[in-house]
């Protein structure tokens, strides 16, 4: 057992944990945050895609005694995040899902690549998706929404979403 | 049936936001593995790694006592029988967990817990199996001539059944037809991969008496039924949960010997037990579908009109026959379907569903079809080669027309309305089709080639009660029931047997009580 000290959704967690424990059960098993996804086990399919320090990654493939001292945020930790906002108002206007498990990690890599200036384009968001599998939607509702939400973040109306951002990933 | 647009904006027909996003978007669905319920223990299965072998041995570690269980540990554990109401059938009994024999890679052997799942994988690569190895069949076609050993020793060959449909005089068209055109078609084995895998987790609830079993189904009803019989139980022993699904596509529409398996185990024991499939599992071990093997003969006039059809279909059906109705719906389905919407009057195909030492077949999207639909287009484009004609106007020159709607194929399958050829003749102008061929005559720049096919197919709906007799369903689930209940609020709940696994459900089953229940 390793001892780490990390923030979760901003709030300071001690654990005591295996070498082999990943950071998807560690979050899902002991934090009991379920709304990361488990669907391939082995970084294929996306749906355990979180934020590590403000950075997508895939928290089937990292380990919890990796995560010592930083700072992850999963879908539960967006409450106040106004890009998440957008994003989630557009994925129900546009019917961006239908089972519901890809969802959460859909979200966060949408809004990162919002963030990254990289929901230009339907081809651009359809290369920059292209690590998170869906299998039910065929993806065209997903990639309306997320050019929805880019736009009318774009559109000014949404002057402190990248504030808010910053603090969301602080 | 068509509706009318909604008028008061609310019912069938009405463009309404889903009741079920808000809790998906926030990360709070609630899938099998995502339920916490105190003293839960973990599943791993030791696995078959041989296609065809005999148990010789089982050796549990002695410090994993009372942690691993075979089906010796679990005798209220029958056997899955499917018995489809289809003559010729050979019934064949899935043990959940093998006994004698594995007869798939994958095939579950014994259940292995621990307080995690990574413990209960500790646990299950401790147990030590000793097999012999058995030859395996792994070519369904080569296995109707050869046979390198029997899947079911109890049976004189492989064959979980053979059929024969006959219409019409094709003995007749074999002599008079210009052309003869023989061809030979594969469509692989599919997986249907849902982005959740099974789940299933279970407990006693000794209050109310019943094995409470979470599973991640698309069809709780019929699992219950399916436990009682495996497990001895009554039905109103037994409530079956199926919370959010992520995605089923089929996969999830059969009694699984996991189900199976881990309802029984929680019989034994005084915690909940759950098994969440990881991928790799599901590769190996969900139902896989497809793999058929069309042998087929066509007979055409001159001008490439279709006089006959004389196919044989084979069926890799895998191991088992899968609770409730066997691998011979996926057959059933693609023989009836192989005329697809062509004007086919002489027509013979003669089924060989066959076992195999792999993963047991059930359904996956389309069930059959797009074998069929495969086979049979291709056969128009090849028949079009034959006598040196466009396979576009071959292909229309061979469809039922609008004037003969309603039709009723050589197959038994009824086209209420449409216009196929137009169809066809729109597409064609769609993607410009002269332009096309120009571009073929002319050839890439980079020297390679462009194809340009077409394929028409026609989706069977409407399954009702009739539909599922045909089908020898051992039992009828063509109808669905609902029980709404009215609130001294005034607001009206509704109680029903079919699970959404991504559909909407709980959005549009409301439109539609909302439009019967408005006066």
């Amino acid at each position: 057992m390793t001892r780490i000290r990390l923030r979760v959704n901003g709030k300071a967690v001690v654990d005591d944990v295996p070498p082999r424990l990943s950071l998807a059960d560690f979050l899902r098993e002991r934090r009991n945050l379920t709304g990361t996804h488990l669907g391939c086990e082995h970084g294929v399919c996306g749906a355990c895609t979180i934020l590590l320090d403000g950075e997508p990654v895939r928290s089937c493939l990292a380990f919890a005694v990796a995560c010592d001292e930083r700072d992850v945020t999963t879908i539960e930790g967006f409450a106040d995040d106004r890009m998440m906002a957008v994003l989630r108002q557009a994925f129900h206007q546009h019917h961006g899902l239908q089972c519901g498990f890809c969802t959460p990690a859909m979200l966060i890599t949408a809004r990162d690549l919002i963030r990254r200036n990289r929901a230009g384009s339907e081809k651009e968001i359809r290369k920059e998706l292209a690590g998170n599998i869906c299998r039910c939607t065929g993806y065209t509702n997903i990639v309306t929404a997320i050019s929805a939400a880019a736009a009318m973040l774009a559109s000014g109306e949404d002057a402190d979403a990248g504030a808010t951002h910053r603090k969301a990933s602080a | 049936m068509m509706h009318a647009p909604s008028s008061t904006g609310f019912g069938v027909g009405a463009s309404l936001l889903r009741k079920e996003d808000a809790r998906h978007l926030h990360g709070r669905g609630q899938f099998v593995s995502d339920v916490k319920l105190a003293n839960t223990q973990d599943v791993a299965f030791v696995r078959s790694p041989h296609a065809h072998a005999r148990i010789k041995s089982i050796t549990i570690p002695p410090d994993a006592e009372g942690r691993v269980f075979t089906a010796r540990d679990l005798p209220r554990l029958a056997e899955m029988r499917a018995v489809p109401q289809v003559n010729g059938f050979k019934v064949s009994g899935y043990p959940p967990l093998a006994t004698q024999k594995v007869r798939y890679v994958g095939d579950a052997i014994a259940a292995c817990m621990a307080p995690t799942r990574a413990e209960a994988e500790d646990l299950a690569n401790s147990v030590n199996v000793d097999f012999e190895v058995l030859p395996a069949v792994i070519d369904a076609a080569a296995a109707l001539t050869t046979t390198p050993s029997l899947v079911h020793e109890s049976w004189a060959n492989n064959l979980f059944i053979e059929r024969v449909f006959q219409e019409g005089n094709l003995d007749e068209v074999a002599r008079t037809a210009d052309v003869v055109v023989r061809r030979t078609y594969r469509m692989n084995r599919h997986v249907a991969v849902p982005l959740e895998g099974r789940a299933v987790l279970a407990y006693r609830d000794h209050r109310l008496d019943e094995l409470v079993v979470y599973t991640s189904t698309q069809v709780p009803h019929i699992i219950r039924l399916g436990l009682s019989e495996v497990l001895g139980l009554e039905e109103r022993n037994i409530r079956v949960i199926a919370p959010d699904v992520g995605g089923g596509f089929g996969s999830k529409a059969r009694l699984s010997p996991e189900e199976a398996a881990i309802a029984a185990l929680a019989l034994e024991l005084d915690h909940p037990v759950r098994w969440v499939e990881d991928r790799g599992e599901h590769f190996l071990a969900s139902t896989h579908t497809r793999d058929h093997h069309y042998r087929v003969t066509a007979y055409a006039d001159a001008r490439g009109r279709l006089l006959g059809i004389d196919v044989e279909l084979i069926v890799d059906g895998g191991a088992y026959a899968m609770w409730p109705n066997g691998p011979f719906l996926e057959t059933g389905m693609a023989a009836r379907n192989l005329p697809g919407p062509y004007n086919i009057r002489n027509y013979r195909v003669k089924t060989y569903t066959v076992a195999t030492n792999k993963s047991p077949i059930g359904p996956y999207r389309g069930v059959g079809r797009p074998g069929a639909c495969f086979a049979i287009e291709r056969t128009i484009d090849e028949v079009a080669r034959a006598v040196g004609r466009d396979p576009l106007e071959v292909r229309m020159e061979n469809m039922v027309t609008s004037t003969q709607m309603p039709y009723t194929t050589i197959a038994n399958l009824k086209f209420d309305n449409g216009d196929y050829p137009a169809a066809v003749k729109l597409c064609a102008e769609a993607i410009d089709l002269p332009a096309i061929r120009a571009r073929q005559q002319q050839g890439e720049p980079d020297g390679r080639l462009i194809g340009v096919g077409f394929a028409c197919y026609s989706e069977q709906t409407g399954h009702g009660c009739g539909e599922w007799v045909s089908r020898g369903s051992p039992f009828i689930p063509g109808y669905e029931s609902c029980t709404a209940q009215l609130m001294p609020d005034g607001t009206l709940v509704l109680l029903v047997g079919i699970q959404s696994h991504g559909q909407g459900l709980e959005t549009t089953l409301a439109q539609i009580a909302h439009a019967r229940t408005r006066h």
